[in-house]
C-alpha cells in the first residue's frame, strides 16, 4: 500500500476509515460454512472527507485494522487509548485460582472468558483486571440490582471512590471512568459507549451471544476483553460465538475444584409419584408428541430437535399441538401435587432455617406462594415489591421466600440454608446459579433437595446433571 | 387509524422464485373474510368478564381455519379486547377500600405484604391452613370476605377480558399489519411513479427527516429539468433506507422504513405508483412487491405519518415565510417551489422568490448533522454548476471549516443566529445580485423617444400622469428603478420626484393655490382639496417642489409657509 493518509473517526456505530489510496487489509473474518468477508467495508456515502476511499468497520475489528496498517506503516490517528486518571487499590487478596485465572487471562491478551461457579469471586476476578490494566473499564451487567452489587464492591474493594464510578440503567445515565451498566442499556446506547473504553467486563457473559446483546461486543473498540460466567454454555449453541465476540475460555474450574473456599452443602433428590390422574393427563399428551415424532420421523436428541420443532410450529397445525403436548406433559411432570405436599413436608422440617423455593414455572411458585402464603418473586413482581421482599428476607422478617427465574443469577438474596428446586429444565446453568444462592461461605451444611416426578422428563432431565456431591435418594 | 404489528412468524405467505430473485406474496384477508371475523368477536363478546383460563385460543385458529392467520388475528384483536387485573372494588365494600387505602394499600401486592408479615410474625414464615390463617388476618384489619380473592387478584389467571375499544376495521388493521411487519424487516423501499409534483416531494421528504430515515428521488428514463416532475417519460424512483451502517442487522431501521413507506402511500393517494421492498425473513432475503393499486384496493387509506399540514423544518424557516409574505415587498415569497431535476437527483428547495421573471432560490441550512452538512453542500454545488439562482441562508455556529465549503460554492451566503434571518441583507442581495434591472432599462433606453413622446401625450392631455402609472408602464418594481427610467427617457413636463410628470400648465395652477393658501394662511387638508379638484392626489412633494413647506402646529393644525432660501 506504501505510505497512505487515513482518517478515522466514529460515523454513528460505525468506525469510519477514509484514505487517499485504496486499502487492502489481509485481514478476514471467517463466518459460517467458509464464507469470509473483509473487516473493512466500502462505502459511497460519506461526506467527511475528499479523500477517495471511504470505508466501514465494525468497532471490535479496529485494533485488527490498525494494527494491519501498522505492519503497512501507515499510522492513524484516533483516540483509542484510555487511561484511568487515577490509581485503583486491590483491597483483597486474591485466591490461587483466581490468581491463576488472571495470569491465564492476561496470556492470550487480556481477552478470554473466566468460568467459576457462583460464590467464588468472579467479581473480585474483575476487579484484579481492572486493577492491573488501570483502563476505563466499562463493566456490563445483567440487572439493575446487580449494578449496586458491583459498585458497593469496587469501592470497597478496589479503592475507587463513588464518584469515580458511573452507573447507567434504572433511569440513571452517567459515564465515567468506571461504568457499570445493564446489558439493555449497553445496547441501547451503544455509539455513546463505543470508543471510551479500553476493558469491557462481561458480567453473566451467557447473555452476550444472543442476537439482541451481541451487539454490545460489536459496537465496542475496547481492546482488553473478560467474561465472567459459572456456566457460559446455552442451550442454542451460541455461546461458541464469545471466542470471537471475547475470546475463547481461557481458565475454568469446577465446583469440586473449589470446595475449599464455599461451604459443604448437601445434596437430597426426592422422587415423587403423579397422581394417577395426572398420570393419565401426563401420558396422553405424551402420546401425541411421539405420534408426531414417529410421523415426521423425528430423532428426539434434545434442544436442537426441540428448536426444530419449534420452527415447524410456525407452519404445521401438527407441530404446534405437539408442541402444546409437550409442554403440558412437561408442565404435569413438573409440578405434580405430590411435590407441593413434599414442599409442606420440607417447610415443616426446616421451620427455623431460612429457606428459597425455586421453580422454572411461574404458574407452580404462585400456587406455593398461595398455599403455603410464602412471598413470592417472580419476573412480574414489581421493583418496589421485589426490594421489599429481599430486604425482610435478608434482615430475617421473613424466613421464606418462593421464587421463578429471577433469581437465579448474581442478585445478592442473603444466605440461605435449604434451597427446594420444585422443577428442573435440565439446564446446567440454572441448576448450578440455584447451587449458589445457598453456598456462601457460613457455619452449617447447606443443603438443597430436587424434587423429581418419577417415570417423566424430569428424571432423565435430572440425571443429565453432572453434579457429584454426597447426597442421598430417598 | 391505529398500527398493528402482527409478529412476522405469524405472516402467512407463499415463496415465488422470479428472474429477479426470490419473492414473497402475502396473505391478506379479503371481503369475503369479514364473517369470520364477526364470528371472532362474537367468541370475544361472550368471553367477556371470564377469565384468562376460560378463553380457548384454538377457536380461533378454528374460525379462521389457518393457524397463522388465527394467531395473527388475536394478535390484532388484542387492539379492541385486553386481560385485565380487576381492582379492589370487585372485591370489598367501599368502605373496605377506603380503611385499606388510609393504609397505604392500594394494590394485591401490599394488600400480600401486610399478610406475608402477618405470617411470619405468627406462623414462622409459612402455614398448612391457610384458609383459617386468611380469615384471622382479614378479621384483623377488619376486611370482608373478598381478602382471599383479593390477595392474589394481580396473577394472571385471574385477569379478566374485557372490551378496550370499539371494534372495526379488523380486517384493514390486519391487512396494515402484515404491510407494516414485512417493511420493519426490511432494509429499503423503492417506490417508483411516473409523476411528482413538487408538493409531494416537500411531504415526502419532511415525512423522512421526521422519522430519521434517507430519501432519495432519482429519474430514471428522460425528466431533467425544473419543473413539475412531469417531464418527458422519465418515471421517478424514490428509494427510502436506513443510512449506511456495518453494525446491526440490515434491517434495523425496518420500523421506521416501515413508518415513511406507509405514510408516503397516503401522500401519493392520487398517485400511481408500485414498491419493492428487500425483506429479511430468518435470514433470508426476500423480494416483497405490490401495486399502489392494491394497497389502496385493500382500503389501506392511510393517514400521513409524522408530517402535517403547514409545517416547517424549522422555527427560523418559518419565521422566515411569515416576515416575506406579510411585509409588502416587490419580490413574492413561495412556499414549496417545483423540485429540480437533475440526471442523478432531485433538489427540492426551501423556498423561492419572485419578480417579474426573476426567480430565484433560498436554501436555509439550519441545525444539520456534519453528514447532511456535506451532502447538502455537494448538491448545491451541482446546483451552481447549472447556474440556478440562489441564496443560502446558513447557521452562523458552523464551524469554520463549514462555512468555508458553503461560501467556495459560490452563491451569496448569509449567516443567522438564534431563529432570526437577517432579512435586510437577503433584500440587498436580491437587488443587487438577482434583478433583472438592467436587462429592462436597455430595453427601455432603447425605446426613449417612443417612451418619451407616449408620456408628454398623456401629460399634455391631462396636465398630470401620477408615478405610479408610469411605474407600471415601464415595469419598475422600486422607486430606485423608476427614477432610473426616468432619467434615461427625458421627458418634456415637469417631473417631480415622488409625484409623476406635470405640464408646465398644472405647475402654475398649482403654485397659484399654494399662494393663496400660504398668504390666506389655509392648512393642508384646504390644499389637498383643491389639488385633487385640480387632478393631483400629491400634496407634500409637490408643495415642497413649489417653495412651500407644510408646518405642523400641535397634532393637527397645519400651515402652509414659504421655505427659506438657504444661502
Amino acid at each position: 500500500m506504501g505510505t497512505a493518509n487515513v482518517i478515522i473517526f466514529q460515523k454513528g456505530h460505525d468506525i469510519a476509515v477514509e484514505s487517499d489510496t485504496a486499502l487492502d487489509v489481509a485481514h478476514l473474518v471467517p463466518l459460517e460454512d467458509e464464507v469470509k468477508e473483509p473487516l473493512l467495508v466500502r462505502e459511497m456515502s460519506s461526506y467527511k472527507t475528499n479523500l477517495e476511499y471511504k470505508y466501514r468497520v465494525l468497532p471490535m475489528h479496529y485494533f485488527s485494522v490498525k494494527d494491519a496498517l501498522a505492519k503497512e506503516k501507515i499510522t492513524v490517528k484516533f483516540r483509542d487509548e484510555n487511561k484511568l486518571s487515577f490509581r485503583t487499590k486491590l483491597k483483597v487478596t486474591p485466591r490461587d485460582y483466581q490468581a491463576q485465572a488472571h495470569k491465564m487471562w492476561v496470556g492470550n491478551d487480556m481477552r478470554g472468558v473466566v468460568v467459576l461457579p457462583t460464590g467464588t469471586g468472579k467479581t473480585i476476578q474483575a476487579l484484579i483486571a481492572i486493577d492491573y490494566l488501570c483502563e476505563n473499564t466499562l463493566v456490563v451487567v445483567p440487572t439493575i440490582d446487580l449494578i449496586k452489587q458491583w459498585k458497593m464492591s469496587v469501592v470497597e474493594n478496589l479503592g475507587v471512590r463513588e464518584d469515580d464510578i458511573g452507573v447507567f440503567g434504572g433511569g440513571e445515565h452517567e459515564i465515567k471512568a468506571i461504568t457499570i451498566i445493564t446489558y439493555a442499556s449497553a445496547q441501547k446506547y451503544i455509539s455513546a459507549l463505543a470508543v471510551r473504553f479500553d476493558l469491557v467486563i462481561f458480567d453473566e457473559v451467557h447473555h452476550l451471544p444472543s442476537e439482541v446483546y451481541r451487539t454490545i461486543a460489536m459496537g465496542l473498540i475496547a481492546r482488553h476483553r473478560l467474561g465472567l460466567s459459572a456456566t457460559p454454555e446455552r442451550a442454542d449453541e451460541l455461546h461458541l460465538d464469545l471466542d470471537d465476540l471475547i475470546g475463547p475460555v481461557v481458565f475454568r474450574k469446577e465446583h469440586e475444584d473449589v470446595s475449599s473456599y464455599i461451604a459443604n452443602f448437601k445434596l437430597e433428590k426426592i422422587s415423587v409419584k403423579l397422581s394417577d390422574e395426572e398420570k393419565e393427563r401426563y401420558d396422553e399428551n405424551m402420546k401425541i408428541f411421539r405420534n408426531f415424532l414417529i410421523s415426521r420421523r423425528i430423532r428426539f436428541t434434545g434442544p436442537r430437535s426441540y428448536s426444530r420443532i419449534v420452527m415447524m410450529s410456525g407452519r404445521s397445525k401438527a407441530a404446534y399441538d405437539a408442541l402444546i403436548a409437550h409442554n403440558e406433559a412437561r408442565k404435569i411432570a413438573l409440578n405434580a401435587d405430590a411435590k407441593i405436599k413434599v414442599v409442606l413436608e420440607l417447610l415443616e422440617k426446616h421451620r427455623k432455617d431460612k429457606v428459597i423455593i425455586f421453580s422454572e414455572y411461574i404458574s407452580i411458585v404462585e400456587i406455593i406462594s398461595k398455599k403455603y402464603l410464602i412471598a413470592l418473586i417472580t419476573s412480574k413482581t414489581g421493583r418496589k415489591e421485589r426490594e421489599t421482599i429481599l430486604s425482610h428476607f435478608r434482615d430475617g422478617t421473613y424466613t421464606k421466600i418462593a421464587s421463578g427465574k429471577v433469581l437465579d443469577e448474581g442478585i445478592d438474596v442473603a444466605d440461605a440454608s435449604v434451597g427446594i428446586i420444585i422443577s428442573g429444565t435440565g439446564s446446567k446453568r440454572e441448576y448450578i446459579q440455584r447451587l449458589g444462592r445457598i453456598l456462601r461461605p457460613k457455619k452449617d451444611t447447606a443443603v438443597l433437595y430436587e424434587l423429581v416426578s418419577e417415570k417423566t422428563l424430569e428424571t432423565k432431565a435430572a440425571s443429565r446433571r453432572k453434579l457429584k456431591r454426597k447426597g442421598e435418594d430417598k | 387509524m391505529r398500527n398493528v404489528s402482527i409478529p412476522v412468524a405469524l405472516i402467512k405467505f407463499r415463496r415465488k422464485q422470479r428472474e429477479k430473485g426470490k419473492y414473497i406474496v402475502p396473505f391478506f384477508l379479503k371481503d369475503e373474510d369479514e364473517m369470520k371475523i364477526e364470528q371472532v368477536v362474537e367468541y370475544y363478546d361472550s368471553m367477556c368478564d371470564r377469565k384468562i383460563g376460560d378463553f380457548d385460543e384454538k377457536r380461533i385458529i378454528e374460525i379462521m381455519d389457518d393457524m397463522k392467520v388465527g394467531r395473527a388475528v388475536q394478535f390484532v384483536m388484542g387492539n379492541f379486547y385486553c386481560f385485565r387485573s380487576p381492582d379492589f372494588s370487585g372485591y370489598f365494600s367501599s368502605r373496605d377500600v377506603e380503611v385499606l387505602d388510609k393504609m397505604g394499600v392500594s394494590s394485591a401486592g401490599s394488600l400480600r405484604g401486610l399478610l406475608f408479615e402477618f405470617v411470619n410474625e405468627r406462623y414462622g414464615g409459612f402455614c398448612g391452613a391457610r384458609d383459617k390463617v386468611i380469615l384471622e388476618f382479614g378479621d384483623k384489619w377488619g376486611l370482608g370476605d373478598g381478602v382471599d380473592d383479593a390477595l392474589w387478584s394481580d396473577q394472571d389467571d385471574e385477569k379478566v377480558l374485557g372490551k378496550c375499544g370499539d371494534v372495526k376495521d379488523v380486517v384493514l388493521l390486519y391487512n396494515r399489519g402484515v404491510i407494516k411487519t414485512l417493511f420493519s424487516n426490511s432494509e429499503n423501499v423503492s417506490i417508483v411513479l411516473p409523476e411528482l409534483p413538487g408538493r409531494m416531494i416537500r411531504r415526502i421528504y419532511l415525512l423522512c427527516k421526521y422519522n430519521g430515515v434517507l430519501c432519495d428521488i432519482s429519474v430514471e428514463g428522460e425528466g431533467e429539468g425544473e419543473g413539475e416532475g412531469e417531464g418527458g417519460g422519465g418515471r421517478y424512483v424514490l428509494e427510502i433506507s436506513g443510512p449506511v451502517e456495518l453494525f446491526g442487522k440490515p434491517e434495523k431501521y425496518g420500523h421506521k422504513i416501515g413508518n415513511v413507506a406507509i405514510g408516503i402511500f397516503g401522500v401519493l393517494e392520487c398517485v400511481e405508483y408500485s414498491f419493492t421492498s428487500v425483506v429479511f425473513i430468518k435470514n433470508r432475503k426476500y423480494v416483497f412487491s405490490m401495486a399502489g393499486e392494491e394497497v389502496k384496493r385493500m382500503g389501506l387509506r392511510v393517514g400521513v405519518v409524522g408530517a402535517k399540514g403547514d409545517e416547517f423544518d424549522s422555527a427560523p424557516e418559518e419565521k422566515f415565510f411569515s416576515f416575506f409574505r406579510d411585509e409588502k415587498l416587490s419580490w413574492k415569497v413561495e412556499r414549496e417551489p417545483a423540485p429540480i431535476v437533475t440526471d442523478e437527483f432531485v433538489y427540492v428547495p426551501d423556498f423561492s422568490f419572485l419578480r417579474g421573471n426573476s426567480k430565484v432560490f433560498v436554501e436555509i441550512m439550519g441545525y444539520f448533522t456534519e453528514y447532511y452538512q456535506k451532502k447538502k453542500i455537494w448538491k448545491l454545488g451541482r446546483m451552481k454548476e447549472m447556474d440556478v439562482p440562489m441564496i443560502i441562508v446558513a447557521n452562523s455556529t458552523y464551524d469554520e471549516g463549514i462555512k468555508r465549503e458553503i461560501e467556495e460554492v459560490g452563491y451569496p451566503v448569509v449567516y443567522f443566529k438564534g431563529k432570526n434571518i437577517p432579512y435586510g441583507p437577503i433584500l440587498r442581495i436580491l437587488e443587487e445580485k438577482f434583478s433583472d434591472f438592467d436587462e429592462r432599462i436597455n430595453v427601455i433606453e432603447g425605446e426613449k423617444g417612443r417612451i418619451a413622446a407616449e408620456i408628454d401625450g398623456d401629460v399634455a392631455r391631462a396636465g398630470f400622469v401620477p408615478a405610479g402609472l408610469l411605474k407600471e408602464k415601464f415595469g419598475c418594481f422600486t422607486d430606485d428603478e423608476f427614477d432610473a427610467c426616468m432619467d434615461v427617457i427625458g421627458v418634456n413636463g415637469v417631473y417631480i420626484k415622488g409625484a409623476g410628470v406635470f405640464s408646465a400648465s398644472k405647475i402654475e395652477e398649482l403654485r397659484g393655490i399654494v399662494e393663496v393658501a400660504c398668504s390666506k394662511k389655509r392648512d393642508r387638508a384646504y390644499v389637498a382639496r383643491k389639488f385633487l379638484d385640480a387632478g393631483v392626489d400629491v400634496v407634500d412633494v409637490v408643495v415642497g417642489y413649489l417653495g412651500y413647506a407644510i408646518k405642523w402646529q400641535g397634532l393637527s393644525k397645519t400651515q402652509i409657509i414659504k421655505q427659506k432660501k438657504r444661502s
